[in-house]
């Protein structure tokens, strides 16, 4: 009797393996768009390290040392906290309701959300993998930003980064949800994704490390679970969070990360009912 | 001409109807476009909440050179709205319809965009962000700046536009062009820092390669400091022009290569 | 039909194509993981024939089919007569203007519908698309008016009219589509898969204003289509093209009548019966009979009366199986261009 669940975990896991090395695949496919990405990763970032060299030159006073500084901004951009690549979802989710294509995944075994956070982290995999990576070996070399103070801190950052993919695609997901609610699946998307963007860039220190905000703007990001998305990772590396905090840090992370996938689950399963095609 | 302005006002008429039906959503784009440049108008101000003059640059100043940007950025955005839309008809297949219609496509899929109101928002917000720095440094500007400012404003859409553009048709070349896009729109507001805080290859990129120093920096930089910014000032308004006329050979070029490779 | 009555000499081609070819370029692509990141550095192209060395001419008010396998290089053809592709070599004339050369001009005297795509505008009613039909060709008003007219009557469109694009039925929508492209007036219309996706009724209607077109308007029409019937119903001339060569240009009638010679018994066979040795046995009835299996279980044999009797093969089969039904039919169309599709033709 116990031999039926776990082969049916066993055949889950392997799908979900499958799913996660199609979408792989599927990056590679397009070889302009693939050094393009990863030479826009390494001019973006350069220009990032450039702009915050200045602020700090100029600045009359800083919450943190330049070092920290730089590796912070140079690490954001390096893992695509700050770039507006993640449309993957959106670009998935809108084009499938749009061509009808989104019946295909429903019937599918795979549950549907699984499958879009499964494709969506090969996809991550493969830009960590091939962009962000040698963006990061080039800040190392060139810009000489910190390695990790501590092995923990290591640690921390990998499992910490994981959170953070984890809770961005939940947003995403739950942002392109909204395809299923409206008739202009675009305009809305496209719409809600810039105030993502726009929200994370200041709340969740994508752009500008939450230790440089206005006190009462800490304040106020300090309770939402923006800061988890690229803070906590980027803070804990920087050794701005250390010790217990780390672990702390990361538990309120997948608090928060949990509370939001249930949440989509929630909304979804709506969606699922609310099925309306367009197309053909 | 009459031709085209007539068929123009047709799009426009048309799209506007086709959008306005959708009013939840458009409410909800509209809102997510002030959000999106209120962001970026915060990243300023906390910039200048650690600093108190940015390379020599005062926030008034700044501001100036902000506003410059995102006015004829989103400007560029709303009545030019091609690029980002190229690749779209170009790999869906969608130019062939195009191509077997009388006007000359490029103008085809600028009306079929129309113009949207949520760019127009955004450049409502930069021009009043020009107008806010103006007062506070209208001892400092010269006579002419009020010639020289919306001729800029003209000038760096169409940089914007034509930097796009061309880059755009490399979707002919290339079927995914997705991060290349990204990468130009986001170095898009490296045209509101001096260009003193990059090195010299940087510089020599935002100037002349994707001018986008020369849509806000150098203007105001010319305005406010004259004398060592002048060349760069004088040609700042020639660059658009030239880069206009420059795209659409591009744009010509790689549709009747489309026409002999069959994409 | 708009065929020239006898004694006038016969009318100037409208379209004429002088050996035309187009080839492709495209990356060879190599499987599996390894080969997804060598594909990133790799160079190797191969070339694809996709027209090669075709010619034909079209007279005013023809109504042409032009079909072919998928793949054939219909698509590619129609695209180098309406100015969307450049051919890489021959010629290509229509109404004395070269597409390639000329392609505005060329636009105004064309309508294309591309079956599978769509060209009114998705949000408003088809009306207004049609008002944009108006400025862009220029069309003057009274005409426009009057076109419009006769079309919202002979395709019943006043039903509909005021409703947006996407609300509309497939039929409903490509009745409209037609009347876009043919507002204008054009000499020439290329149809692209116009019943693709059709119930009969809506199928049958768009083949009747198709025909009106043709007899009334006395317009051009080149008609693409994977649907037997439309060609049936439509189309005087077919040119089939395979494999980027043109297998055959010439009326119906004449096809029918070259491989239409072939009937067919079809028979199935008493439960639990195998038909052995069938093969064998039909040899020695004589030659030009091909049997197959079909997926239903009913075996089909396809003779040549003038060869052998259709009496002389159904005693046959009957006395040496035991068969449970039986029946003879005259081969159809459908199964004529098949054979033509899978075997290309004795030239």
């Amino acid at each position: 009797m116990t031999a039926k669940p776990m082969t049916g975990i066993r055949e889950s896991v392997d799908r979900q393996i499958g799913v996660i090395a199609a979408a792989v695949k599927q990056g590679l496919a397009y070889r302009f768009e693939f050094f393009t990405a990863i030479l826009g990763s390494l001019l973006t970032m350069t220009l990032v390290y450039f702009l915050w060299t200045a602020i700090y030159n100029n600045a009359t006073s800083m919450a943190m040392s330049y070092q920290a500084l730089i590796t912070y901004v140079c690490l954001g951009q390096a893992f695509s906290f700050a770039r507006p690549g993640q449309r993957y979802i959106f670009i998935r989710i809108g084009f499938g309701i749009r061509s009808g294509n989104v019946l295909l995944d429903l019937v599918r075994p795979m549950d549907y959300q699984l499958l879009i956070y499964c494709e969506t982290f090969g996809a991550y995999l493969l830009e960590t993998l091939l962009v962000s990576l040698p963006a990061y070996v080039l800040a190392l070399f060139l810009f000489r930003i910190n390695l990790p103070p501590s092995p923990e801190a290591a640690i921390g950052f990998g499992i910490s980064i994981l959170g953070a993919f984890f809770l961005v695609s939940s947003i995403d997901f739950l942002i392109g949800l909204m395809a299923f609610w409206t008739m202009d699946i675009w305009g809305v998307i496209w719409g809600l994704g810039y105030v993502k963007i726009a929200v994370l860039d200041i709340l969740a220190g994508t752009i500008i490390p939450l230790t440089l905000l206005p006190d009462w703007l800490q304040a106020i990001a300090a309770i939402l679970p923006f800061r988890s998305m690229a803070y906590t990772p980027l803070a804990i590396y920087v050794g701005e969070i250390t010790g217990r905090a780390i672990w702390m840090n990361i538990l309120n992370q997948f608090a928060w990360g949990i509370g939001l996938v249930l949440l989509t689950r929630l909304i979804w399963l709506k969606a699922r009912h609310r099925i309306e095609i367009q197309g053909g | 001409m009459l031709y085209y302005a007539d068929l123009y006002l047709t799009y426009f008429r048309l799209t506007w109807k086709a959008r306005s039906q959708y009013r939840v959503s458009f409410a909800i784009t509209l809102v997510c476009s002030i959000v999106g440049t209120g962001a970026q108008l915060a990243f300023l101000t906390l910039i200048f909440a650690n600093v108190r003059q940015f390379e020599g640059w005062s926030f008034d100043e700044m501001l100036l050179i902000w506003g410059l940007m995102v006015t004829a950025t989103h400007l560029a955005n709303s009545l030019l709205d091609i690029p980002h839309r190229i690749s779209s008809y170009v790999q869906g297949g969608n130019l062939d319809r195009l191509l077997v219609r009388p006007p000359t496509p490029l103008f085809q899929i600028a009306g079929e965009g129309g113009i949207t109101l949520q760019a127009l928002s955004r450049v409502m917000i930069g021009v009043a962000a020009i107008l806010t720095a103006l007062v506070t440094l209208q001892d400092k500007l010269p006579w002419w700046t009020v010639f020289y400012l919306p001729l800029m404003v003209i000038s760096g859409m169409l940089i914007m536009f034509s930097v796009q553009l061309i880059l755009a048709c490399l979707t002919f070349w290339f079927v995914n062009t997705f991060s290349l896009m990204q990468t130009i729109g986001w170095i898009n507001q490296f045209g509101q820092y001096p260009v003193t805080i990059l090195t010299l290859p940087l510089r020599f990129l935002l100037t002349w390669v994707l001018p986008y120093a020369m849509m806000g920096f150098y203007p105001a930089a010319f305005l406010l400091h004259g004398g060592e910014y002048r060349l760069y000032g004088l040609l700042a308004p020639l660059m658009g022009f030239f880069l206009f006329g420059l795209s659409l050979l591009v744009w010509r070029v790689s549709v009747r290569r489309y026409q002999s490779t069959g994409s | 039909m708009s065929a020239s009555p006898a004694g006038t000499p016969p009318a100037a081609p409208i379209i004429r194509v002088t050996n035309l070819s187009k080839t492709f370029r495209t990356l060879k692509r190599k499987p599996g993981f390894i080969g997804a990141i060598r594909n990133l550095f790799s160079t190797d192209y191969e070339e694809i024939k996709a027209v090669d060395h075709i010619s034909f001419e079209i007279v005013p008010g023809e109504l042409v089919g032009y079909i072919g396998p998928n793949g054939a290089g219909k698509s590619t053809t129609i695209k180098m007569l309406t100015g969307i592709l450049h051919p890489t070599a021959g010629e290509v004339v229509v109404d004395g203007l070269v597409p390639q050369k000329e392609r505005g001009r060329n636009s105004k005297k064309i309508g294309v519908v591309f079956g599978q795509r769509s060209q009114l505008m998705w949000d408003i009613p088809p009306g207004d698309s049609f008002e944009l039909m108006r400025k862009m060709y220029a069309i003057p008003k009274a005409r426009f008016e009057a076109n419009l007219k006769q079309f919202v009557e002979l395709l019943a469109l006043d039903e509909f009219l005021e409703r947006p694009v996407r609300q509309l039925s497939l039929g409903q929508r490509m009745r409209c589509e037609l009347v876009a492209t043919l507002l204008h007036d054009p000499k020439i219309v290329y149809l692209d898969e116009p019943t693709i996706g059709m119930d009969v009724v809506a199928k049958e209607r768009i083949r009747e204003f198709i025909l009106h077109l043709s007899q009334e308007r006395g317009t051009t029409i080149i008609l693409t289509t994977h649907d037997i019937s439309d060609i049936e119903r439509l189309c005087q001339r077919v040119i089939i093209i395979d494999k980027g060569c043109l297998i055959y240009d010439g009326t119906l009638a004449e096809i029918k009548r070259r491989y239409g010679r072939l009937r067919r018994v079809v028979f199935s066979l008493a439960e639990g019966a195998r038909p052995g040795k069938l093969e064998e046995s039909l040899e020695q009835l004589g030659s030009g009979l091909q049997a197959e299996t079909q997926e239903d279980g009913n075996i089909v044999v396809s003779f040549d009366p003038q060869q052998v009797a259709a009496l002389t093969l159904t005693r046959h089969i009957v006395n040496s199986y035991a068969v449970s039904d039986l029946a003879v039919e005259e081969a159809d169309l459908e199964a004529i261009i098949r054979e033509i599709y899978q075997q290309g033709m004795e030239r």
